[in-house]
């Protein structure tokens, strides 16, 4: 029983003790793994997206983006024909009035009897606001600041009052000023605040339109045995600062305020297009230009346009006819003090030559125009801070019409894109599957071209012809029936790929036509619910090497 | 006909992996009391055994059902100086389904003895159980990807992990009913549930479409959990509330309230004739019913589904990384809320892998016999079946020795052994399914082994 039992145990410790060095073994050539070989083929939906006209215009446009009722897009370029601000036109300077007194032999003699005296006279100022003749201000801020010098060697009290100058609470305009004798020329300042007063500068009796009349008080008392004499004098200076004016009745002299040359309003909607192409053609059904004009200076305003065309490299200049001349401004009255009227009229195809003017596919639009206010100083009416002028021109381009040949050409940078790619070396193969649906009613022909650094294109990232979109067909309600689908399949080899990802610029080139029916290329419309699909999908074989050590 | 059964029994030996012990070369031994585990029918052949405490029974079992360490071996390769593992070759290795599972279960105490024809026996047992599952598919898409010919297909990224632990009572009682010739025995277990997770549903479908390669997801999830200990504090001597009744009141809520179960073995034992003897047994009939300290996580909505089509990029035209960023938050915001668990506390059950045995022997003498026995555990209703021949002798009064060989866990290569030695009343035994595990861990996936302590009086002298 001995002899089986250690025969027993020599070889249980004999077939352990190979175990232990098998195991050993295996983890051995385990842990001499310097690297990962990997070799998937991955296939993932990479970007759904679906793009509208919006999307295309925000990005391409700075006119802004309009549906109308039927949900047809415009695009709306707005520029300002003419701008003008009331602080532009009539301006208060800083008024400044100033003068001395002294006293006449009679009144000396007066004084030296009596001990005291007492005098009063008046003077008259002008309020001067240049270009016009002023029957009244209501003021918004203004401030006054008054100083008196006195040489004479007695006590003096002196008040200035300004009737004229009526205070928000009903009360003349006064400055009064207690000047008791200290043993030099006594200097006295004074401020004050008269926002919200109202000047009446009507004429009256020896006073003129513009003009102020100004009464002086004074009071003087004997000191002691000082002298006096006729070359004693009190001096004041008074000036109104701050001069802001709410509202300004009289007569707002005629002036030029035509501007010195023609402005120009860019059309980039146009930017990408190349509109050299001979056979291109290219119309926009509808557009229109409307002129809206918004014043509320109650002064007559005459306006006329000297020049409205667009402008393009192609065909230079298409002058704009039915404009009318002059420009119809509507003035308020004095019933209608603080309201803007407005008046405008509109360029179209029926009165216009507008269509052409914006078919030329133009780079900008340029106008021009002369003014001039109050002609002949005919009225006199008023002027308020916020009067305003402005003529408003919207030029509108609905995606309404047609176009052949239409070629769009933008170049993309791919340095970016193709930076996230530098760490795949051991791609062999990739396949991009490209899903579209096209509602518009529009034939795409789309390509991409990798440029090189003298950019040149080197290759393209479709066959030629492979990718064109058909127009979606359109109805009798000139809405598209059903939008067109496609499948794109794209593959490229390890060569390709890295050939073309060493292209730091694309150029996106898409050829557009409007839908045919056949018989021609009739208008067509865009609308706001239209819009191209698009999904991307990539299957990608690789053969990954991944180093462990 | 005979072909396609034939085929059949071939996919079902290897298609199975068990989640129990396993007991195919124990079994036949005559000698070890402990093979009641397999069949309560098959008593000791001593009249009093005693286990002796925290000895008389380790069982331990290591699965893989898999992969084997010659499979990552075998895929690598030594090419210009560069020792490669090739990933796409590893992957083949792996089945539909695969497994890892670690067991043991350790007697506490244990304790037998015959009375006339009758033989009575207990046992307090420790079991614990875990079971790792991961999808051949998750292997075969990260090693081939989802394009290709893998286009269309349903990948199932259906993970899994199961873990069950229990103490119970067993209470054995076997009758041989005619003598010499048919013994019946059961067992009843009263079970303590210690932990469990228990993943019920586990299915994450993952397609990509031919044509568009879109994802299509969906999502099947309910894992249920428990933990007896969650709600006992022990004893803290730095506590003043801590008092020893308050400790004994706790110990005895541990035992008494919550997770409980129970189950039941059954088991014969037949000799019709003086050659040949058969037996069957069917184990752990029953179930733990877990009602405390339970967290459950569910699916919201098991039939949704959803749809990936790409990163939904607002405006391609002005295209930059914030919008690739916002579209990912957008997606993992959506994902979360389509995939959304719910959670629960509710009253769940889980069943105790319940197993049947069915063996034939042939007597050559009463000290040497040569078997077969046929094995079946089921694991979420699914039979795991197992195949073994042994051969089996009492060598002397001391030595006692099975030999078995075993189709089990997909492999063809598994040997086993079992060994005795009764020292007077001090009984010791090994007993392995697969001792190559040991010794050929290159080509075998699977190892267990069960040993332990008794003391045996009583025992029949060597016969024959």
């Amino acid at each position: 029983m001995n002899k089986k039992l250690i025969f027993s145990a020599l070889i249980g410790v004999s077939l352990f003790s190979g175990c232990i060095r098998d195991i050993e073994e295996s983890f051995k050539t385990i842990q001499s793994v310097n690297q990962v070989q990997w070799d998937p083929t991955i296939a993932a939906p990479l970007v759904n997206t679906r793009l509208t006209i919006n999307d295309f215009l925000n990005e391409s446009s700075s006119g802004f983006i309009e549906v109308d009722k039927d949900n047809l897009i415009h695009v709306i370029y707005r520029g300002d024909l003419a701008s003008l601000a009331a602080k532009d036109l009539v301006r208060i300077p800083r008024q400044e009035f100033d003068g001395s007194f002294t006293l006449l032999p009679i009144f000396i003699t007066q004084f030296e009897t009596s001990g005291s005296i007492d005098l009063n006279f008046t003077s008259i100022f002008d309020f001067d606001v240049p270009g016009t003749e002023m029957d009244s201000i209501l003021m918004g801020s203004c401030g006054v600041f008054s100083e008196l010098t006195s040489e004479f060697q007695h006590d003096l009290e002196v008040t200035i009052e300004i009737p004229g100058i009526k205070k928000k609470d009903g009360s003349s305009f006064s400055l009064t000023y207690d000047m008791p004798y200290n043993g030099s020329p006594v200097v006295l300042a004074k401020n004050a605040d008269i926002t919200g007063s109202f000047f009446d500068l009507t004429k009256s009796g020896d006073k003129s339109f513009g003009q102020l009349l100004t009464k002086f008080s004074i009071k003087m008392t004997k000191v002691g045995n000082n002298p006096i004499t006729v070359d004693d004098k009190i001096s004041f200076q008074t000036n109104f600062l701050y001069n802001e004016y709410e509202v300004i009745h009289g007569l707002i002299e005629n002036a030029d305020i035509s501007p010195g040359e023609s402005d120009t309003l860019r059309l980039d909607i146009f930017k990408n297009i190349d509109a050299d192409l001979k056979d291109l053609s290219f119309r926009i059904a509808d557009p229109k230009i409307k002129v809206i004009i918004a014043n509320s200076y109650g002064i007559p305003i005459f306006a006329d346009i000297q020049e409205f065309a667009s402008f393009s490299k192609k065909n230079g200049k298409t002058e704009a006819t039915g404009i009318p001349s002059p420009l119809p401004i509507p003035v308020p009255t004095k019933s209608q003090i603080g309201e803007t009227l407005k008046d405008s009229f509109e360029l179209n195809t029926t009165n216009s030559n507008i269509d052409d003017v914006i078919s030329q596919i133009p780079d900008y639009m340029i106008y021009g125009y002369s003014s001039e206010i109050n002609p002949g100083n005919a009225v006199r009416n008023f002027i308020t801070r916020n009067s305003a002028l402005s003529i408003t021109v919207d030029t509108d381009i609905p995606l309404y019409g047609s176009t052949q040949g239409f070629v769009l050409n933008k170049e993309v940078n791919l340095d970016s894109t193709f930076k996230n790619l530098e760490d795949v070396e051991e791609l062999d193969e990739v396949s991009l599957r490209l899903f579209l649906e096209n509602d518009f009613p529009i034939d795409v022909d789309i390509q991409l071209y990798f440029l090189d650094e003298n950019n040149e294109a080197f290759d393209s990232l479709l066959n030629p012809n492979q990718l064109i979109l058909k127009s979606a067909v359109v109805g009798a309600d000139g809405r598209i029936e059903a939008p067109n689908v496609y499948t794109v399949d794209i593959t490229m080899n390890k060569e390709r790929f890295d050939r073309i990802r060493d292209a730091k610029l694309g150029k996106v080139v898409a050829k557009l036509n409007t839908y045919s029916d056949g018989s021609g290329n009739p208008d067509v419309k865009f609308f706001s619910d239209y819009g191209l699909s698009l999904k991307l999908g990539v299957q990608g074989r690789g053969v990954f090497n991944i180093k462990t050590k | 006909m005979k072909k396609n059964l034939i085929l059949t029994i071939v996919a079902l030996l290897i298609g199975g992996f068990a989640m129990a012990q396993n007991n195919l070369t124990i079994y036949n031994m005559k000698p070890i009391p402990q093979k009641f585990y397999a069949n309560p029918a098959k008593h000791s052949d001593a009249k009093i055994f005693v286990g002796v405490p925290g000895v008389s029974s380790y069982y331990m079992d290591f699965g893989l059902s898999s992969f084997k360490l010659k499979d990552v071996v075998n895929a690598i390769s030594t090419e210009n100086g560069d020792t490669t593992f090739n990933f796409g070759e590893f992957s083949k290795g792996f089945n539909d389904q695969n497994y890892i599972s670690v067991s043991n279960a350790t007697d506490i105490f244990s304790l037998g003895f015959k009375f006339k024809r009758n033989y009575f026996f207990v046992n307090a047992t420790v079991v614990n159980n875990v079971r790792v599952s991961a999808p051949g598919d998750f292997f075969e898409f990260i090693a081939q990807g989802n394009g290709g010919e893998n286009l269309n297909r349903t990948f199932d990224f259906g993970f899994g992990i199961d873990m069950l632990s229990y103490g119970e009572i067993g209470l054995g009682y076997s009758r041989e009913l005619i003598k010499d010739k048919l013994t019946v025995g059961a067992r009843l277990h009263l079970i303590k549930g210690l932990g469990v997770v228990n993943t019920n549903n586990s299915t994450f479908k993952f397609t990509t479409d031919q044509q568009t390669y879109d994802f299509l997801l969906q999502s099947d999830i309910e894992v249920n959990t428990s933990n007896s200990f969650n709600s006992y504090n022990g004893f803290d001597p730095f506590d003043s509330t801590s008092t020893a009744d308050s400790l004994v009141v706790q110990v005895g809520d541990f035992f008494t309230k919550g997770n409980r179960g129970q189950a039941i073995d059954f088991g014969v034992v037949f000799k019709p004739f003086k050659r040949f003897e058969f037996s069957a047994s069917v184990l752990n009939l029953g179930k733990i019913t877990w009602n405390t300290n339970n967290y459950n996580w569910k699916s919201d909505d098991p039939t949704r589904t959803y749809k990936f089509t790409g990163l939904d990029i607002q405006n391609a035209l002005e295209f930059n990384g914030d919008d690739v960023e916002t579209a990912v938050n957008e997606l993992a915001d959506t994902l979360a809320q389509v995939f959304d668990l719910n959670e629960n506390s509710d009253e769940f059950t889980t069943g105790l892998f319940a197993q049947v045995y069915l063996g034939g022997n042939f007597i050559l003498t009463k000290n040497h016999n040569a078997g077969i026995l046929l094995h079946g555990s089921f694991y979420k209703k699914r039979l795991n079946p197992a195949l073994t021949f042994s051969w089996n002798s009492r060598l002397t009064k001391v030595l006692g020795v099975s030999a078995t060989y075993s189709v089990i866990n997909n492999s063809f290569v598994n040997a086993g052994v079992g060994l005795s030695l009764n020292m007077g009343p001090i009984q010791t035994y090994f007993v392995s399914d697969n001792i190559i595990g040991l010794f050929a861990h290159d080509n075998v996936n699977t190892f267990n082994m069960r040993a332990g302590l008794n003391v045996t009086l009583g025992r029949k002298k060597k016969e024959g």
